[in-house]
């Protein structure tokens, strides 16, 4: 029997889970879980309550700042590989020994990776000779058909902002077990400085650890990418239902968790493909998904009135064959339509103010009506300060720099509403180039440059295009503008941000699979990118697999799996984690 | 054919031969004559070490310094050096091939093969106070051991020159201490030592860990007789005693069993050497004559033209003498199965059907016939008996009989003890025979023999260090398993660092090569491998290292030309030691970052009391970086703070916030103003800082609202110079669910929101009314969904009359 791709990427996750529960095998005997709350959602995708009761864990708790009750001797702790939690970690383990130190014994489980300083620390704490440490690092989650993620959602952090690479091994190696379930791809192409690292690591693991075979390889072309590639894709807001599920409660591992003064729904909800509804609206352009939700709704009730006329065997038919059914798809469809009116009591507001900035800094027009925007976000609380650093940053990305006296307002205001400490974010902002101010065109020691300036500044030269406008004009991410397009059934990629923009990835792999480009033209369009062929014949490729380091946004899964459906190439999504704009502006504000 | 073969053989009792033949002719140089010499040999066909013995008179040539002088086995001159370091009492070789000295004062120098120092140790202070007389040196095939006679006539051993981990005495023997033995020997088991020690005709044990010699239960069958010599077979199992009278005794070690008593007959006063030819017949060299004494009655006589020199090994003696080398032992059964003729041994057969063949005779089937069955046994037989000869055409003459019926190698059968062999041919340095062997042989780690050659070309090569690096790497570099750490380890050990730091760079992992890197003080070069790698764990590593070793000042310099070391550094700074991290920022002189620090420190709540004085140290790190805009922002801030602390004296609430990592910003503070009804602060407030029209507005609106002040909230909309409009009002009044208050703001909300406005208030009728007077289609099919019945007629009429 032919196992279909996205059963074989399934192993990933029997993988993950054989290698935690063979951990806590050696652990013998009933033990305490202590989990890190960033890690339990991950550990819901690995392995179920039960297999953990099998495994002998007895009680689960959170890693939490008071005292955790004691049910066994044993306790395990789950937690991040680095040193803060570790720290916690230890200080917890040495308040309990010298509390009570009656025969218990410690372990540690590091998810990650087994740093030098984490275990120095330990020992310096003098908990070393307490503990046994034991390493875990899952493989790529699968969170829906076809899109593999890490979860690692400091990741974008660490790389982007602190330059911290110390965790591109474990990226490394989650690509070769990928690899090793798919067979090692015959062609690569790697962008960005980060993935050259990665992909410079992937080959000595292949040397090392093994190559798979190469004849049954169901890859074509696996991209490695950075997510600097295209950060207008993360910055723009996107117009699918996943896309602003994400942006108003955060997607972590596949879970959504409404939190909402009106309808608070307690509990996480997971997102998946098994859920027929949600897998209907997940990729739906938002102005869809309503009318959709209605139409079920109407179908249900029509379903109810019939059970009402229903005669004596049709209804122990009903009760018996489909009330579970229809009471089961009441309640996703409930869920969904209270999530609808979340995200609209959270972004109707502003929604179209907002798509239409986005719209004209894209296009690098109406800037003054833009600025005035952004200003009036500010001063009239229309968003979170995330939201118009976004702007902000969109901007400085699609110009190339906001003007000296532009962003000197922007900012000053931005420190009267949130405070003077955020200077640091604007310079972290600034070193990452997000946010950055448009070189002056005339030094500052002349006369009257400051007036000269300002008119140069007010000429517009029609010649002049931005990097990212050219780039775009390239890969012609802006579509060409037609009528009568149905943004309920889309024909081009854009429509996640509605018609605005293609995100960048999606339209190359189109642009390959349409035949437009080659993947040997890429280094010559993405900047520091370079291809590897073994050899493949392009022609035959039916399979993409894009593994963006830095994580991936909702937009672009939306698109990629539109471009499935379009072109019936198969495209395989990973990715160290979901992201959004607001996530990437959160990691300039944790510093 | 057969005949050919046996052609040597002499028989040895009733149906075992024994044979001698040539298996070196010897190299000699000129002066070497056996007659002034002393030898000493290897086992294993192994050196030959010479010395002049002092013993013999000889004309002295040369300075007054003995040269000690290093063959092979074949009499070929490996290398000498003079002796210049006191007395040597014995000399003897170890199982690796190192040449052992031992002094009078106990100590063993130690030589490698090429006469290279290596080291020395001692055997004890009591051995060197008394002065050692006698020593002897014994090998098993895992160690070596030393044991020394005192002239107090006790013993001391080491079980292993390898590891000199204790000196052990043994016990004492019977007889006193002016009693020296008329002969001793060593025996080894399997971990520890013991010595059998002759005085008169008694032979005591004396094993270390006991208090007291025991005695051997021998009856040599003579009382009166003196043991004048004894030897031990090459396994440490068999024991010969040679008597004043000429009586020889053979049996076990332990002295139990007998095997055989016999006499000597004496060719000459004195015996030069006795010692076992395997473990089945014992040799006495008499100078020029061998005898050979087996088990029954067994005996032969070897002469030779002129002295010879005997060395023990496993299952032969060597004979050396001024012209040759020459082998002694009984013919392996194997051998004698096959060669002897009439035998019908599966293998002689086999042989025969052989030979036959070749000369293409029907013969060659009968023959094969007789061996049939035994097919297996006959092949094993030819193939071990090719083992056994030397002569290549005698052994190529059995493995094509072998052949002939299937291929199967030698190898298979020696593999275990060739590995051995290979050991032995690295420390003699025949690395490419050795590497030939491997590959010939199939045997599976070459890489231990490549490597060898490397550290040894590494430790003796004395040229140029690029041209040596790269012939090692020329060698060995596409070679799996070749762990160029090693080599470089070596380099390093021998005090060759440039050569140890060419060598590291061929080392593929960096995990490997940093901590060698760090040795040789290469702290950058590991750096930057470290960098490459991409393994910031190793970068830490390296960081940690280098920074306690050369100074926090210097390595802050010395990384800024490594960026994502430095990233790393900072980090691990501002994680660990704020202060560091100053101070590599004021030696970069980047006082944006300084101004940072003094932000983000001013932000924590612990140093909320010096907050004031680090955004001061911001100010002039601004300043100095000439960014005088983020200066200004600091005076700002600081300016707030002020009117914060004032406002909080004057109001008694809070306008800081001391508890978190947050300072309030302007606008909060503003509010604050406004909610306590201090409209002129506030405005005092923003006319200072410049807070635009729009914002002050809708702060005005918002706070009124959230007071439900309605009254002055009409009056504040009639200020002049509205800057927001009417949107906020209605919306603030719409907040508080005051429909008649946010009615009041409707007619002044702009045209264009006019629709959206009436249709929050929920009047669907006007808002239709107006979407039909600004003919906008799209609005009214928007209020249509939302109207009752009757409504949605009118709209929709509207619709269409807009349509047409």
């Amino acid at each position: 029997m032919q196992v279909s791709l996205d059963e074989k990427l399934g192993a990933l996750s029997q993988i993950s889970q054989r290698k935690l529960l063979d951990i806590l095998t050696k652990i013998s005997g009933r033990k305490d879980l202590i989990i890190d709350s960033s890690l339990i959602k991950p550990l819901e995708r690995i392995v179920g309550v039960s297999k953990l009761r099998a495994h002998g864990v007895d009680k689960i708790y959170k890693l939490e700042k008071g005292d955790i009750p004691f049910t066994n001797t044993q306790r395990v702790f789950f937690v991040n590989s680095d040193l803060i939690t570790v720290k916690h970690v230890s200080d917890k383990i040495n308040g309990e020994i010298s509390q009570k130190n009656d025969g218990n014994s410690y372990h540690i489980i590091l998810v990650g990776r087994k740093l030098q300083s984490v275990v120095n620390m330990l020992e310096t704490e003098g908990t070393l000779g307490y503990v046994s440490l034991f390493v875990f690092q899952w493989e790529l989650i699968k969170l829906d058909t076809k899109f593999l993620s890490m979860e690692f959602h400091s990741l974008y952090k660490s790389l982007f902002v602190d330059g911290d690479q110390s965790y591109l091994p474990v990226l490394a190696r989650s690509i070769w077990t990928l690899c090793t379930i798919l067979g090692r791809p015959l062609v690569t192409v790697v962008q960005g400085k980060h993935s050259q690292v990665i992909d410079k690591m992937l080959g000595k693991m292949f040397e090392e650890l093994g190559t798979p075979n190469r004849s049954d390889s169901e890859v074509g072309c696996m991209f490695i990418v950075d997510r600097d590639v295209d950060y207008a894709s993360s910055l723009l807001t996107g117009c699918t239902y996943s896309c602003l599920l994400d942006e108003v409660f955060g997607i972590k591992s596949g879970i959504v968790e409404i939190k909402d003064n009106k309808n608070d729904i307690p509990g996480g909800y997971f997102l998946s493909s098994a859920d027929e509804v949600y897998s209907q609206i997940k990729g739906r352009h938002f102005s869809d998904v309503f009318p959709y939700l209605s139409t079920k709704t109407k179908e249900l009730s029509q379903t109810k009135e019939k059970s009402q006329t229903m005669a004596i065997h049709e209804m122990k038919q009903f009760i018996s064959k489909e009330l579970s059914a229809v009471t089961n798809f009441k309640k996703k469809l409930a869920y969904h339509i209270s999530a609808c009116e979340s995200i609209i009591s959270h972004m109707g507001h502003r929604y179209e103010g907002l798509q239409n900035a986005e719209q004209n800094i894209l296009e690098s027009r109406s800037r003054r009506e833009t600025l005035t925007y952004i200003e009036d976000c500010l001063s009239m609380n229309i968003c979170d300060k995330y939201a118009v650093l976004r702007l902000m940053c969109l901007m400085s990305l699609t110009q190339d720099g906001l003007f000296p006296d532009e962003l000197q307002r922007l900012k000053l205001q931005f420190f009267h509403m949130f405070g003077y400490q955020h200077l640091t974010v604007f310079h972290a902002l600034e070193k990452s180039g997000l946010c950055v101010e448009q070189p002056a065109l005339l030094s500052t020691e002349v006369k009257g440059v400051n007036l000269a300036n300002k008119v140069v500044q007010a000429v517009p030269l029609p010649t002049r295009k931005s990097t990212f406008t050219n780039f775009a004009q390239k890969l012609k991410l802006f579509p060409p503008v037609g009528d009568n397009y149905e943004l309920n059934n889309p024909t081009d990629l854009s429509y996640v941000f509605g018609r605005a923009y293609i995100p960048a990835l999606c339209q190359i792999v189109n642009q390959i699979c349409k035949k437009e480009i080659t993947i040997e033209d890429l280094p010559k369009i993405l900047p520091n990118c370079t291809v590897k062929n073994l050899g493949g014949d392009q022609q035959n490729f039916r399979t993409f697999l894009i593994y963006i380091v830095g994580g991936v946004t909702y937009a672009e899964i939306s698109a990629f799996q539109l471009l499935e459906k379009l072109t019936g190439f198969q495209i395989v999504i990973a990715s160290s984690s979901t992201i959004n704009g607001n996530s990437i502006m959160k990691s300039f504000f944790q510093q | 054919m057969g005949a050919l073969l046996k052609g040597e053989w002499s028989n040895f009792g009733k149906d075992e031969y024994f044979r001698k033949f040539e298996a070196y002719s010897m190299q000699w140089p000129p002066e070497i004559s056996l007659d002034t010499l002393s030898l000493t040999s290897a086992p294993f066909g192994g050196l030959i070490a010479v010395v002049r013995d002092r013993k013999k008179v000889v004309k002295i040539q040369g300075g007054s310094k003995p040269v000690l002088s290093i063959y092979n086995a074949a009499g070929v001159f490996v290398s000498s050096f003079v002796w210049d370091s006191g007395h040597i009492i014995q000399m003897g070789w170890s199982s690796g091939c190192d040449l052992l000295c031992v002094r009078e004062d106990g100590q063993v120098l130690i030589y490698d093969m090429f006469s290279n120092f290596k080291h020395k140790f001692g055997m004890g202070k009591e051995a060197q106070d008394i002065k050692v007389v006698d020593a002897k040196i014994f090998c098993t095939t895992n160690r070596t051991g030393v044991a020394v006679l005192t002239t107090a006539n006790t013993i001391f051993l080491v079980n292993n020159v390898k590891e000199v981990l204790k000196v052990r005495k043994l016990p004492e023997a019977p007889g006193g201490v002016n009693n020296s033995p008329s002969a001793w020997v060593v025996v080894c088991e399997d971990r520890s030592s013991k010595v059998l020690f002759a005085r008169e005709k008694y032979i005591y044990c004396l094993s270390e860990g006991e208090t007291h010699a025991t005695l051997l239960p021998i009856n040599l069958g003579d009382d009166s007789c003196l043991v004048k010599d004894l030897a031990v077979s090459f396994n440490f199992e068999m024991l010969a005693v040679l008597t004043n009278r000429g009586k020889l005794w053979m049996g076990s070690v332990d002295g139990t069993s007998c095997r055989r008593i016999c006499d000597v007959r004496c060719s000459s006063p004195h015996h030069s050497q006795m010692m076992w030819c395997g473990n089945y017949a014992v040799v006495i060299n008499w100078g020029q004559n061998l005898d050979v004494f087996g088990f029954d009655e067994e005996y032969i006589s070897y002469p030779f033209d002129d002295s010879v020199f005997c060395v023990q090994e496993i299952d032969c003696i060597r004979v050396i003498s001024n012209h040759s080398t020459d082998l002694i032992q009984k013919v392996p059964k194997v051998v004698q199965d096959i060669f002897v003729y009439s035998n019908s041994s599966p293998g002689s057969s086999l042989l025969s059907a052989s030979y036959q063949f070749q000369k293409k005779s029907h013969l060659a089937n009968e023959y094969l016939l007789l061996v049939k069955g035994n097919l297996f046994t006959a092949v094993m037989q030819c193939i071990d008996a090719a083992g056994h000869q030397f002569d290549v055409e005698a052994q190529r003459t059995l493995m094509k009989a072998a052949q002939s019926a299937s291929p199967l190698t030698f190898n298979q059968l020696h593999t275990l003890t060739l590995q051995g062999l290979m050991e032995l041919l690295m420390i003699r340095r025949h690395h490419f025979l050795a590497l030939d062997l491997a590959s010939f042989l199939k045997m599976p780690d070459s890489s231990k023999i490549q490597l060898h050659w490397a550290c040894y070309k590494v430790q003796h090569s004395k040229e140029d260090v690029n041209k040596v690096a790269q012939e090692i790497k020329n060698k060995l570099g596409n070679t799996k398993n070749v762990s160029f750490r090693e080599i470089a380890d070596e380099a390093f050990a021998c005090g060759k660092h440039d050569l140890a730091i060419k060598l590291i760079e061929y080392e593929p992992r960096a995990d490997l090569q940093i901590p060698l890197l760090l040795k040789l003080k290469e702290h950058f070069l590991a750096l930057n491998k470290a960098i490459e790698s991409g393994n910031t764990d190793l970068v830490y590593a390296v960081l940690d290292h280098t920074g306690k070793k050369i100074g926090e000042a210097d390595f802050q310099m010395a990384i800024r030309r490594y960026p994502l070391a430095q990233a790393l550094y900072l980090k691990h700074c501002a994680h660990h030691n704020k202060d560091l991290l100053k101070d590599v920022f004021t030696q970069e002189d980047d006082h944006k970052s300084l101004a940072e620090l003094s932000i983000k420190e001013g932000l924590d709540p612990r140093n909320s009391s010096t907050k004031d004085a680090l955004l001061v140290a911001a100010h002039e790190s601004y300043k100095r970086a000439k960014l005088d805009v983020n200066a200004q922002l600091c005076d700002e801030q600081l300016k707030l703070f002020k009117y914060q602390r004032n406002f909080e004296d004057k109001y008694r609430t809070a306008f800081t916030d001391n508890s978190s990592q947050k300072w309030p910003s302007l606008h909060e503070t503003v509010k604050q103003l406004l909610k306590l009804g201090e409209i002129k602060l506030a405005d005092r407030l923003r006319t200072e800082y410049k807070v635009p029209d729009r914002r002050y507005w809708w702060l005005r609106i918002q706070i009124l609202g959230e007071q439900e002040d309605f009254a002055e909230l009409e009056k504040f909309s009639k200020q002049k110079k509205n800057p927001i409009g009417f949107e906020p009002f209605v919306d603030i009044c719409l907040k508080k669910e005051k429909k008649i208050e946010a009615k009041k703001y409707l007619p002044k909300v702009r045209d264009e929101l006019k629709v959206q406005y009436y249709t929050k208030l929920g009047m669907l009728e006007e808002a239709a009314q107006i979407a039909y007077d600004r003919r906008d289609p799209d609005a009214l099919k928007m209020l249509a969904s939302l109207c009752d019945p009757i409504l949605k007629e009118k709209v929709n009429l509207y619709i269409r009359t807009l349509g047409k």
